[in-house]
């Protein structure tokens, strides 16, 4: 009897974390796009219609795009290889970009894309990515040039 | 305890009492250890990072600390789910006190995390950033947990609604490890436990399993030291009311 | 460098507080029970030396 009842709820733990499961793949399905911290420039493109009001863009700020005017106001592209878009960013109004921000490097930025197509942010946030080393081995990457190749394939992520 | 077969030996109090008074010293002294030479490591013998500076040394405590909340979670679930099929009191109070301990560990992650963001990301908290949120979810997981063990007077019954709990949030688990692939975060992709091996430079991934050692051997400490308590506590309040009845 | 050691300070004391607090707790916790339960068991078996005697 004891036996029985224990195989029982033996049995309830099982098809109980199995439907839990099931769950949680239909959850993770349906949820898909919606649970995105920032469109990428290629996902924009996927999109019939931009999104309306503020949303986050983020990828990596393209090499030699970032440009500082007189009046502190900062160009740069975003981009994921697959397309990019120009922002510009006011630091007189909105405050200076993390230390983190770099060109080559990853990049959020939170505002709104006007219909020129420029991306008008009123906050920069910086990305880091999964590498992690001291300066002279990144320095000895560099010189050997595996610096620029290794950092590309973090941020295409799907 | 009536029946005593199979696992079931190890698992009567007094005979785990006794093993735990004889293990303790060691992991004690291992926590302290570890955690002097992995504090050394990290604060004084490993080099800044390349693009963080010296900020990369709150790395050292925030990935035991994301990685042990984890782990204490997964071990909470399964003690629950040895409890709830053979209704053994002392899995029920292994899964019981690991709670605390595990929700402490995500408290530091949270903090540490937080402390690290600030100046490196540009800010403090993301609400629509995958890792951030289901890692507040664990949090709140575990402080549902402790909850549900006031709510009960039996603590057969308590036990049993706590497992369920513990079962259910199960699922938050491989949210939160692969949140970081399968949407866009903020939060960096997995720098250790990913297919190609870790991308962090060995000077800086030694320290940090030295951390991990400090971290796993003071959670079993304290783990220990918790069971043995409520092992303890339940046994006074038998003896008490032996005594009543006498 | 310097300007960011504030937060790698306060890291470092959060964890100062938040691990040793929880060890200190669980085992004034422990030290507490063994008290109470050897205190009782002697109780008891003073309470049995005086019926068998």
């Amino acid at each position: 009897m004891a036996m029985k009842r224990k195989n029982q709820r033996m049995l309830f733990v099982a098809a109980g974390l199995s439907i839990l499961a099931f769950a949680g793949v239909l959850a993770f399905f349906a949820l898909g796009n919606n649970v995105r911290f920032f469109y990428s420039p290629g996902d924009l493109r996927k999109l019939s219609a931009p999104p309306s009001g503020d949303f986050h863009l983020g990828g990596l700020v393209a090499k030699g795009s970032v440009r500082r005017d007189n009046d502190m106001k900062l160009h740069f592209t975003i981009t994921d290889g697959a397309a990019s878009v120009p922002v510009i960013y006011d630091q007189a109004k909105y405050g200076l970009v993390p230390d983190l921000f770099a060109e080559g490097q990853g990049a959020v930025a939170e505002g709104e894309l006007r219909p020129d197509g420029t991306f008008v942010a009123e906050r920069v946030l910086a990305k880091h990515d999964e590498k992690y080393m001291p300066p002279e081995v990144a320095a000895a990457l560099k010189r050997n040039g595996e610096w620029k190749r290794g950092q590309q394939p973090a941020e295409q992520a799907p | 305890m009536t029946v005593m077969s199979g696992w079931h030996r190890f698992a009567n109090p007094t005979r785990f009492s006794r093993l735990s008074a004889r293990i303790l010293p060691w992991t004690l002294a291992l926590t302290l250890v570890l955690f002097a030479a992995g504090l050394y490591l990290a604060l004084v013998a490993s080099p800044p990072d390349a693009r963080q500076g010296e900020t990369v040394r709150i790395m050292y405590l925030h990935v035991p600390a994301a990685w042990m909340a984890l782990f204490v979670y997964v071990l909470l679930a399964v003690f629950s789910g040895m409890g709830y099929i053979w209704k053994h009191p002392l899995a029920d109070i292994a899964a019981k006190n690991c709670a605390p301990i595990g929700a402490g560990f995500t408290l530091l992650a949270l903090v540490t995390g937080s402390l690290w963001g600030a100046p490196m990301w540009g800010t403090w908290w993301e609400w629509g950033d995958a890792r951030l949120t289901s890692f507040l979810i664990l949090f709140f997981l575990y402080l549902g947990y402790i909850a549900l063990w006031q709510v009960f007077e039996d603590p057969e019954k308590a036990a049993r609604a706590a497992a369920i709990l513990a079962m259910v949030g199960l699922i938050n688990i491989p949210v939160i490890h692969f949140s970081v692939q399968w949407w866009h975060t903020l939060h960096q992709p997995a720098s250790v436990f990913r297919a190609g091996g870790p991308t962090i430079d060995s000077s800086m991934l030694w320290p940090l399993f030295v951390m991990l050692g400090a971290f796993k051997a003071y959670f079993v400490t304290v783990l220990l030291w918790r069971i043995r308590a409520e092992v303890a506590e339940r046994r006074v309040r038998a003896l008490q009311m032996m005594q009543a009845e006498a | 460098m310097g300007a960011h050691a504030a937060y790698v300070w306060s890291a470092y004391a959060a964890a100062g507080l938040i691990l040793p607090v929880m060890a200190l707790a669980s085992l004034l916790r422990l030290r507490g029970a063994l008290r109470r339960q050897a205190a009782l068991e002697a109780d008891l078996d003073a309470m049995r030396a005086d019926g068998d005697g």
